[in-house]
């Protein structure tokens, strides 16, 4: 990471900024997919299965259309955080601030 | 009275009310010390942004507290207790948020905020663009949604005192007098008394502690607040589960359940000579059908008068349980205690989707009584998981947050802990609500009291009254975290872009004294929109975050992200937006004869004010004036500017 003391170079940050942009959407386009693609079947086809199939006493497709990729997005989230995203140099404040 | 005798000689309400005194007591104490921070610092400066320092804790718990609003502890318990499982679904885009939300814009609005020393996000978009156009604009936008979105937390925060303290003997007596007070005055006597009374203490409270405190105070209550909602969540978590006994079986009860009935009903009594009077929410046994026991509860007050044995044109709930549902009769029967008074002639209408249908509250797309097609189709529940996202990091009052900040190390870890946070929020409050449905059924009947009655009922069982007061106190903290930051932030921009803007010699006694009557103005003006309030909360957040979002989502993020953003251009954009947003609400309003978003194709209107805002900035900007050179090199780079 960079060294968050030294002079903000606003144009980089600027590039840095935009590529965790698009890589934030990219999570948020994988989680969609998981999340909508499988409860499209599995949670919107239950109602006509008969008995409510359950996982760990829930119905079935809330653990793995909604419990499970939460865990996983945490988990990207996690790994987001500490390794992806760069320290920048913070702006000075004007003067009249 | 020492700890021991506390616990011990009090009710639920009297708890309720010394824990409810308790935290008022905090929070005024918290507002008086950050207005001691207020000396010697930038007036502004510290009273809208504390100064542009916040930590790791601070910034992602008022981050946290401000998203988790009345919405998530009043309106959100509503709709999965009459909806069921499918909220899951509804609130799936919270499974990516705070990355999204918070990641999407955080840095690069924190560092334009630092460069061009904006308070506020008007601020920001009229120096970024260089043009007084936008950030009038953005003014009036943001004055006009966030509006709609306190008056919901108005609501709220009243709808929990009323549950809080009804037991309690004082403020009964209040209440009988103000209702003697305002019983004649009209518009303010058609509301409830109950209501109005705590409409008006909850409004002085949340003023005075903003007005007084300033950002720093809304940033320590929300601290508070934060860890009460969350203690809150856990402490229902275990309650709701040790007393439905085994989720297996509450979820297989859920299964079986069928939405309840809206009808009318002929109450019999056998002759007497006395009167009588049934309260509202009074349960009556049903001869039983085949596979059901169905009951009738009063969904208003009943009297019989000296001798009158029948009462005509009653409201009720029909809700007809399947005599599988142990739990859920046990919990009905319990509550039964008028056993000489018969229902006939009852005449009742079933949800238009989900009607005698078991498997509704545990399958997508959730039942519904005004739609065929059910509560969230699939189109709908695409546009939630892209509405809750962007129309999170669309927010000026989490924006406002975003510029406050001290570095990036801060912003990492508040993202990190705000993830874990909101996970140990919304999916127990869903795993709570829908045991709600299994332990106290037929609160359909008034749907957005259902999490204060579930803490007084949860509690009670458990035989520990007293703790109803804290399990309160969450969604109560939940409001007031967000009341104070919509304050703020309105109230931020009436003063920063509008006051001192025409007024740019002010000294900085006199922009005090305008920020507290703003302030105060604004919080009074809420209170006054709120005296008769619509049925359902969670449509008003919705209109309001909605229409927030439609305006700012594109403009914001195009602002920071897109050198070759116009002024025109992003007018173009909050107005269309904006307006997309409001238009579709007044469809919706014209074809359902109630405050309501119309659907086209299903999507949400967000969906669609979003595209239209960014269509429009696209082309506006290819035909407009370029921004000025100097201004893209300030905050692009000189690489960049090329």
């Amino acid at each position: 990471m960079k060294d968050a003391s030294s002079k903000p170079d606003i144009g980089a940050s600027y590039r840095q900024s935009k590529r965790e942009l698009f890589v934030m959407i990219g999570a948020w386009v994988v989680t969609g997919l998981w999340v909508l693609g499988y409860n499209s079947q599995a949670a919107y086809g239950a109602e006509t299965e008969g008995p409510v199939k359950m996982l760990f006493g829930l119905p079935r497709w809330t653990v793995i259309g909604w419990l499970l990729p939460l865990l996983l997005a945490n988990a990207f989230t996690i790994w987001f955080c500490l390794r992806f995203m760069q320290d920048e140099p913070m702006e000075e404040l004007p003067e009249d601030e | 009275m020492t700890v021991t005798e506390f616990i011990l000689a009090s009710s639920a309400g009297n708890a309720a009310l010394i824990s409810f005194a308790l935290y008022m007591v905090v929070v005024f104490v918290l507002a008086g010390l950050a207005n001691r921070e207020q000396s010697g610092k930038s007036f502004l400066n510290e009273y809208f942004l504390g100064s542009r320092n916040l930590g790791m804790w601070a910034f992602a718990f008022t981050y946290a507290a401000t998203s988790a609003s009345g919405g998530s502890f009043m309106g959100f318990p509503s709709l999965i207790y009459t909806h069921g499982w499918v909220m899951a679904l509804w609130i799936g885009g919270y499974i990516i948020v705070p990355l999204v939300a918070i990641g999407l814009i955080a840095k690069r609005l924190n560092q334009v905020a630092r460069k061009s020393g904006s308070i506020t996000v008007p601020e920001l978009l009229r120096k970024r663009l260089g043009s007084d156009t936008v950030g009038t604009v953005a003014t009036v936008l943001l004055v006009f949604f966030q509006f709609f979105f306190l008056l919901a937390q108005f609501k709220a925060g009243a709808k929990i005192m009323t549950t809080l303290l009804g037991d309690v003997a004082v403020y009964q007596s209040a209440v009988a007098l103000v209702d003697q007070f305002t019983a004649p005055i009209p518009w303010v006597g058609a509301a409830e008394a109950d209501y109005l009374l705590c409409l008006l203490v909850f409004a002085v409270s949340v003023v005075a502690y903003t007005a007084w405190g300033g950002f720093r105070a809304v940033v320590w209550t929300d601290m508070m607040q934060g860890v009460i909602m969350g203690l809150g969540v856990v402490i229902l978590l275990g309650l709701a589960l040790t007393q439905v006994g085994d989720l297996g079986k509450a979820t297989e009860e859920l299964s079986r359940q069928v939405p309840p009935r809206d009808g009318n009903a002929t109450l019999i009594r056998a002759e007497s000579a006395e009167p009588k009077t049934l309260a509202k929410g009074v349960w009556l046994e049903l001869p039983a059908e085949e596979k059901r026991q169905p009951f009738i509860r009063l969904t208003q007050p009943v009297t019989f008068q000296a001798g009158q044995s029948a009462v005509t044109n009653v409201s009720v709930l029909e809700v007809r349980t399947s005599l599988q549902n142990e739990r859920e009769l046990k919990a009905i029967r319990a509550q039964i205690t008028e056993s000489d008074i018969n229902a006939t002639a009852l005449s009742v209408k079933g949800y238009d989707y989900g009607d005698d249908k078991p498997g509704v509250y545990v399958s997508a797309p959730g039942p519904k009584a005004g739609s065929a097609t059910g509560f969230l189709p699939i189109m709908l529940a695409i546009s939630f998981f892209c509405f809750w996202p962007f129309a999170g990091a669309a927010q000026p009052s989490y924006m406002a947050r975003q510029m406050a900040f001290k570095d990036i190390p801060t912003l990492r870890h508040s993202i990190i802990f705000v993830a874990l946070y909101f996970s140990l929020i919304y999916f127990p409050l869903i795993i709570i609500f829908t045991c709600g449905r299994v332990l106290l059924p037929g609160w359909e009947m008034d749907a957005d009291r259902v999490m204060p009655e579930m803490a007084t009922f949860l509690t009670s069982e458990a035989g520990v009254p007293w703790l109803a007061g804290l399990l309160v106190a969450a969604p109560f903290a939940a409001v007031m975290s967000s009341v104070d930051s919509f304050l703020l932030l309105v109230s931020g921009s009436v003063v920063r872009d509008v006051y001192q803007r025409k007024n740019p010699t002010a000294s900085e006694a006199q922009m005090k004294k305008v920020t507290y009557w703003t302030t105060v103005g604004v919080g009074a003006l809420a209170m006054l929109a709120m005296l008769n309030p619509p049925q359902f909360l969670q449509d008003l957040i919705v209109f309001g975050s909605g229409g927030l979002g439609a305006s700012f989502l594109m403009p914001v993020i195009l602002a920071l992200y897109w050198p070759k953003l116009t002024p025109r251009a992003t007018v173009a954009g909050m107005l269309s937006g904006g307006g997309t947003m409001a238009l579709f609400y007044l469809i919706g309003y014209l074809l359902n004869g109630k405050f309501s978003a119309y659907e086209l194709l299903s999507l949400h209107p967000f969906i669609w004010s979003v595209l239209v805002s960014a269509l429009v900035m696209m082309a506006v900007a290819r035909g407009s004036k370029p921004v000025d050179a100097d201004l893209v090199e300030k905050y692009f780079g000189e690489q960049n500017a090329r």
